[in-house]
């Protein structure tokens, strides 16, 4: 199953710079937003977790050891575990933000 | 292989090396019975030769133990044991019999220390996942 990533929302990535002016010199330096990061992890972890059903498979077909598909999918269930509490801690620090009295 | 969850990486490539030990081990039992004409080749017992695998850089950016792999498989004695057995098709004209270098006990014992090890492997791998889990599980 591929899970494309999420593209990155052009308009938003630019903190500081006037949108719809300098959206094509933002680009750099928006490697480090959030949603580039979050973008790539989903990638890692999607291919974390198709290599898991590859060798799942593999060891089925008698190609892998049962060892190599236990490693693996424990692997890929830690990754997703990491992935979700990021996601969490993430949403958790926005809502921090917005729920803040003005 | 280099994931952040290195111990379950590390874990994995002793089992498997124990996996491999095994195998020969069991291999060395079913064909401790064949017997030969002497002067034909006997089939000679096989012993895992392991070493430590060392990964260039570990997370920390330091050598560290990426685990164990297999160095090469040993190959035992290639002159077998001979009996005397004259009823025996395979025998020659003295009535001999040649049979495989492989000694039962010492198969057994290694059997014994290879599934240790294999369990011990599959333990750290368990707690390594719990202990991941943990720190994972800590709510803000």
């Amino acid at each position: 199953m591929m899970i494309p990533a999420i593209p990155p929302i052009s308009s938003a990535v630019s903190a500081g710079a006037v949108p719809g002016t300098t959206q094509g010199a933002s680009a750099g330096a928006a490697s480090g937003s959030f949603q580039n990061l979050l973008g790539q992890a989903i990638d890692s972890l999607n291919g974390v977790t198709n290599n898991a059903t590859n060798i799942s498979l593999q060891a089925a077909a008698g190609t892998a050891t049962v060892a190599d598909a236990t490693v693996a999918s424990t692997v890929a269930s830690l990754d997703t575990q990491l992935a979700s509490a990021l996601v969490s801690r993430a949403v958790a620090s926005f809502s921090t933000i917005m729920n803040m009295q003005v | 292989m280099s994931s952040i969850w290195s111990a379950i990486d590390i874990a994995g490539t002793g089992v498997n090396v124990d996996q491999t030990w095994i195998d020969t081990i069991g291999g060395n039992i079913a064909n401790m019975n064949d017997a030969v004409t002497p002067g034909q080749p006997v089939y000679q017992a096989q012993y895992v030769s392991a070493g430590q695998l060392v990964a260039p850089s570990g997370v920390l950016g330091q050598s560290v133990d990426a685990g164990v792999q297999v160095n090469a498989v040993v190959l035992g004695s290639a002159t077998g044991q001979m009996q005397y057995d004259p009823t025996n098709p395979l025998a020659n004209k003295k009535g001999e019999v040649e049979y495989p270098v492989v000694d039962l006990g010492s198969e057994m014992t290694n059997l014994v220390q290879a599934q240790s090890s294999y369990q011990a492997n599959a333990k750290v791998m368990s707690t390594a996942k719990s202990a991941y889990e943990a720190i994972l599980n800590i709510k803000a």
